[in-house]
């Protein structure tokens, strides 16, 4: 989707709050664009197109098609810019905070339960709404 | 790097030739893995490299690669050139070779897993413990004894992390049971420093081992390298590939022909030649000297590689427990599993993840990267992955050879095929694994563990091996080739057997044990 500079940076800055609920400061901004240049993350076509445009209207809409594209499209474009920007955010500071340890005794399993609980609505949130558009993506390139 | 240092003692000159890429300097030598977030001005370069190349993106197959400070290890040579048939092999091209590399385990190997070399363990027991003095080791003599002959020069060892403790003292509470199946855990054995030896200091804690010891407290070869650079009787020739030896017409070796950077061959006169170039390319060099002398194109039988199985778990037990940056970043901790065949002990290092990159992990986490990253940090500290280790055997459909394409280069051909019973064992040994950690209060998550393809573990061995009867293509006792007067192998090439246990501390005493021969 963004295939250019600015495109990239309201990407970074999307997927930075999606990911970690943080601000992408301009390190990590310009960390992302680079990796652009070296990483193939491109074309964005076909229903990586769809997962792309979903994932760009805002964070919640992020994580429901990642979370669609990780049982139905593994290898998408989106999950590979995450995966980029994951690895980006826990290689700098101060958004490595946010892969640290954390949690003790009875609050961390209730916080395990309740992430579980997010995972699981994210899931059937992407079924449903990734699904169909999924179908008519695979009927509209002629593959269904 | 330990023959040349044997050689040299030994009253001998040793020229060694080295492609020899070289490893970048060592950063912010004080700081932890987490500190080098802060003081590095570029730690995403650091990291993830400058082309990104530390990331592991969906469907890469392997959790963990090398880093990118580790990329001179891999960095190939234009003119070695591969083909490989059920075989996934790794070259080293770089200085100080694939123990670079290396997650320091050094486990001497028994009687019953030297039954096919032409020595035993009390042979070989001398070289261990010079090797032990040269480099350090650290370790502990407990239920795994048997396993790991204790030898001198061990040095107390390691400060453990919470994780490891709970999973030893899990081991300790049961201890009786799990020895009356046959498992036994205990301290790994480690090339890593837990007090000064000459002038390396003990192990800091700064968990970045996999991105390189800044102090070289864990033991890579390029200490002994840097150590012969300060010998007179010592020369270093790096950038230099080479091609194969060369001999008269009484078939004795008077030298080498080397490919320099530019592509230009030289021959290097030599009054014997040791190939320590790992077995894969020791044997290539044996097969193109072959060719180049008579024309001939050999086929070299017996190649093996340990089987390799990741079985990544889950310690209920520490969910919740904090966990402390500042801990030796690999396994402190090991099974072993006995067999009816002790020549068949299945070899289980346990890595609990301390500090190390997230998003592989999180990744492979049945869900969306958002809810993996909560799920990974409140589980963080609960993590590992048993690295589960099997022996191999010298087979006559395993071979090496060369081939080459119409005007192409002469390629190294590798052909690997399991043994009959290759499933079976994998099977056997996974479930019996999985029921110690079990045991051991942790859960294996199904679906997760990977059986790593076949030449993963980088423990090559057995193309021309010693001992046995006196046919070509094999070498005598002392290393010596049987086929090429003053020509000697001194790595994994020679190996008659490869037991579960990792190669590299018999490789070393080996080495010594060649070069005292010599």
């Amino acid at each position: 989707m963004a295939e250019g500079g600015p495109g990239l940076e309201r990407e970074a800055r999307m997927f930075a709050r999606a990911l970690i609920g943080v601000q992408a400061t301009p390190y990590v901004i310009r960390q992302y664009q680079r990796a652009h240049d070296s990483l193939p993350l491109a074309p964005v076509n076909g229903f990586n197109r769809v997962l792309m445009v979903v994932a760009a209207s805002g964070p919640t809409l992020t994580r429901i098609a990642d979370a669609y594209a990780r049982i139905f499209a593994r290898r998408a474009i989106l999950r590979r810019k995450l995966v980029v920007m994951l690895a980006i955010l826990e290689s700098s500071t101060p958004a490595d905070a946010a892969f640290k340890p954390r949690g003790s005794g009875l609050g961390a399993w209730l916080a395990l339960a309740t992430a579980g609980i997010g995972a699981v609505l994210a899931t059937v949130a992407g079924v449903i709404l990734m699904g169909p558009l999924h179908i008519v993506s695979r009927i509209a390139a002629g593959r269904v | 790097m330990h023959f040349a240092q044997t050689a040299i003692e030994g009253g001998h000159s040793v020229l060694m030739l080295d492609v020899g890429h070289e490893s970048p300097p060592p950063v912010a030598q004080g700081a932890t893995f987490d500190e080098l977030k802060e003081r590095l001005d570029d730690p995403v370069g650091y990291l993830l490299g400058s082309d990104f190349q530390g990331v592991t993106l969906p469907g890469s197959g392997e959790f963990y690669g090398l880093p990118p400070s580790k990329d001179f290890v891999l960095a190939p040579r234009r003119e070695y050139v591969l083909k490989e048939w059920g075989f996934a092999s790794l070259a080293s091209f770089g200085r100080g070779g694939l123990a670079e590399a290396w997650t320091g385990g050094v486990y001497p190997w028994t009687d019953a897993e030297l039954a096919d070399f032409p020595f035993g363990y009390q042979d070989l027991l001398p070289h261990y413990e010079e090797v032990a003095r040269r480099i350090g080791i650290s370790g502990a003599v407990d239920d795994l004894a048997p396993f790991f002959p204790s030898h001198a020069d061990l040095q107390s060892p390691l400060r453990l992390d919470v994780h490891s403790e709970r999973l030893l003292a899990t081991y300790a509470s049961r201890r009786d049971s799990f020895r009356a199946g046959g498992c036994f855990a205990g301290r790994s054995r480690i090339a890593v420093l837990t007090a000064q030896h000459e002038d390396r200091g003990p192990c800091t804690y700064l968990g970045r081992c996999l991105w390189g010891c800044p102090h070289a407290a864990l033991y890579t070869p390029r200490v002994t390298l840097e150590r012969l650079f300060a010998r007179p009787e010592f020369k270093y020739v790096g950038g230099s590939y080479v091609s194969h030896c060369v001999w008269d017409g009484a078939r004795r070796v008077s030298g080498v022909v080397v490919v320099r950077p530019d592509g230009t061959e030289e021959t290097v006169a030599a009054d014997a030649v040791a190939l320590a170039a790992g077995a894969l390319s020791s044997a290539r060099i044996m097969l193109e000297s072959v060719r180049r002398a008579t024309g001939e194109v050999l086929n070299l039988a017996g190649l093996m590689d340990n089987q390799q199985i990741l079985m990544p778990f889950l310690n209920p037990g520490m969910i919740g427990k904090a966990t402390n940056e500042r801990d030796y970043q690999y396994h402190q901790v090991c099974l072993g599993l006995s067999t009816p065949d002790p020549k068949h002990y299945i070899h289980a290092q346990l890595t609990t993840l301390k500090s190390a990159m997230a998003h592989p992990v999180i990744q492979s986490l049945p869900m969306d990267l958002a809810s993996g990253t909560r799920v990974f940090r409140l589980l963080r500290s609960a993590l590992g992955v048993a690295n589960v280790n099997l022996h191999d055997t010298r087979r006559p459909d395993c071979t090496a050879t060369l081939e080459r394409a119409e005007r192409g280069p002469w390629k190294l051909v590798l052909n690997y095929r399991p043994a009959a019973d290759d499933a079976a064992q994998i099977s056997a040994a996974t479930r019996r694994v999985r029921a110690a950690l079990r045991r051991l209060g942790c859960l294996v998550p199904p679906g997760m563990t990977h059986v790593r393809p076949k030449g993963a573990s980088v423990h090559y061995a057995g193309l021309i091996p010693m001992g046995g009867a006196a046919s070509p293509l094999t070498a005598t006792a002392e290393g010596k080739s049987r086929d090429v007067e003053g020509l000697y192998f001194a790595d994994g090439v020679t190996f008659p057997f490869l037991p579960a246990k990792n190669i590299t501390f018999t490789l070393m005493a080996n080495a010594v044990r060649v070069a005292r021969a010599m």
